[in-house]
């Protein structure tokens, strides 16, 4: 299945047709005594950041290009009416413009999913679908690409040990570097082992095969008895799940095993070693 | 699967993703977010949506940028301090407890049935039970009690009498003496002697009558203060006193 673009191209709001361009961020220290002293103030100031998110998701198509200034002002209502909750809310750990940012997201999608119920006569509860025709080939890749590594360090756990195993998986070369990160303690037989496996064909190499060498080695990192279906299985799972995050729900793109295989060698050329 | 993120800790991962500084992120939030699709999507999501938002990677962050202030000086000596005396107050506990130099508290010991019932009925009537604290403090009560000098003898020992009998007795007064106790006397009166010994709650622990001036004493008498006296013609010739000291072995007549 060939992948999709998305319904609207994804581009940087322009100065003529986005919100007005913010101005450079005041110190977090600032905005959170504003927050306390006069929270009517910080979310005027923080009315260009709401701007841009809304203009980004319209850019995604979840809204309508002509409900920017409505859905600002709407958001805009809703954060001033959510101060107190802000105040208890934020623990002072992240930026107060991204936390902010987190709720009117929220505050974003409940009225998007609210609109497609109202469109399509859902019953509440039922989530909407949407199935846009998209072609990869008229898409800026790259986009994904990004999307891809940023994707990749949502899994900080076993990180380093899913790129490994994807780049044995799809045939890519592995740095030493990224093998390091993974089994720093790994002995030279092993290590000249996978990177062997990386360097070999798909038609050299079925997939069983390949978990069935890359078994031992897993298991000798992780010191405990690894089989290669336990192995495989959890591969498929990493790779199922990549592939849903990467295609969004609703679905703006329709990567498969194949394709994600494609991105992740782009990523592995633009950036080298896919350490952290 | 624990609780999803909240939307501060989905702030701070994507404050950390843009600042590449994921793996500084508390170890609960990476493992959660390992695990979760949900708050991956989440983050991802958020992280797209603010990615055109100007971003001050200068400023200071709060979280990742924070300064972790050693405890100052005062601190510290306050915290040595206090571990000091806990472990000085620890070591009082110890040694009170353990009492290494303290007597041997010998506390009543509980025969049991088997016990009782092994031993033969004259074990039983000789055996010495050892005594409690608070009988100990009794016997040593009693035993200062009859050292107490009697109001009624007393002011008699050593004194002129007014029957004007010039009489010396030996032991001299206050000596202490173990059996047999021999006391002698001597006066201007002739026998036969009423030879009278008392101890000190006035009680005659002897009464005797004897033509010389001498009289052995083998009764065994318990330790404490006793008075003598010797009438002779119907008068009083003589009071005199002497200890007997449970502990001590003496022979003879004293000082």
């Amino acid at each position: 299945m060939p992948p999709r673009k998305p319904d609207t191209p994804i581009r940087t709001p322009s100065p003529a047709t986005g919100p007005e361009q913010e101005s450079r961020p005041t110190s977090n220290r600032r905005e959170v005594e504003l927050l306390h002293e006069n929270p009517g103030q910080l979310i005027v100031e923080y009315r260009s950041m709401i701007g841009i998110v809304v203009w980004n998701m319209i850019q995604r198509g979840v809204f309508p290009p002509g409900e920017h200034k409505e859905l600002v002002q709407a958001v805009t209502v809703k954060l001033l009416q959510l101060i107190p909750n802000i105040r208890r809310g934020y623990d002072g750990r992240s930026l107060l413009r991204t936390y902010v940012s987190a709720i009117a997201v929220n505050t974003l999608n409940r009225l998007a999913r609210g609109q497609r119920r109202s469109e399509k006569g859902l019953p509440p509860g039922d989530p909407g679908t949407e199935d846009p025709a998209l072609d990869l080939a008229d898409h800026d890749i790259q986009v994904y690409v990004r999307r891809l590594g940023r994707i990749l360090h949502l899994f900080p756990d076993y990180r380093p040990k899913l790129i490994v195993i994807l780049k044995c998986y799809y045939r890519i070369t592995l740095e030493e570097g990224e093998l390091r990160q993974w089994y720093p303690e790994c002995d030279r037989f092993s290590r000249e082992q996978l990177l062997a496996l990386s360097r070999t064909q798909t038609n050299d190499l079925a997939h069983g095969e390949l978990f069935a060498a890359l078994a031992p080695i897993v298991g000798e990192a992780e010191g405990r008895r690894v089989s290669a279906d336990t192995l495989r299985k959890w591969t498929d799972h990493r790779i199922a799940e990549i592939l849903r995050l990467l295609n969004g729900n609703p679905p703006r793109s329709s990567f498969d095993r194949k394709t994600l295989g494609e991105l992740l060698e782009r990523l592995s050329i633009s950036q080298g070693e896919l350490t952290i | 699967m624990s609780k999803h993120l909240s939307s501060g800790e989905l702030a701070l991962y994507v404050d950390a993703m843009r600042l590449e500084r994921a793996p500084e992120l508390p170890g609960s939030i990476q493992l959660h977010v390992s695990r979760c699709e949900q708050c991956k999507k989440e983050v991802l999501e958020l992280l797209e949506l603010t990615d055109t938002l100007p971003y001050n990677t200068e400023e200071p962050h709060p979280y990742f940028d924070r300064v972790i202030t050693p405890p100052s000086a005062a601190w510290v000596t306050a915290w040595r301090l206090a571990a000091v005396l806990a472990l000085a107050v620890g070591l009082g506990a110890i040694w009170y407890v353990l009492d290494p130099f303290g007597e041997i508290r010998v506390e009543p010991r509980a025969e049991s049935v088997i016990e009782d019932s092994a031993r033969s009925a004259d074990e039983v009537a000789t055996s010495t039970r050892e005594p409690a604290v608070s009988e100990a403090s009794t016997e040593a009560g009693d035993m200062a009690a009859r050292f107490v000098e009697s109001p009624n003898l007393e002011d008699l020992v050593g004194m002129p009498l007014r029957s004007g009998a010039a009489a010396s007795g030996s032991p001299a007064a206050g000596a202490v003496l173990a059996a047999p106790i021999e006391l002698t006397w001597r006066t201007t009166e002739a026998g036969p002697f009423r030879v009278s010994v008392l101890d000190n709650t006035d009680r005659v622990v002897l009464d005797t009558a004897v033509a010389s001036s001498r009289v052995i004493v083998q009764q065994r008498l318990g330790p404490g203060l006793y008075y003598w006296k010797v009438v002779a013609g119907g008068k009083l010739q003589l009071v005199s006193k002497f200890l007997v000291d449970g502990h001590r072995k003496a022979t003879g007549t004293g000082p």
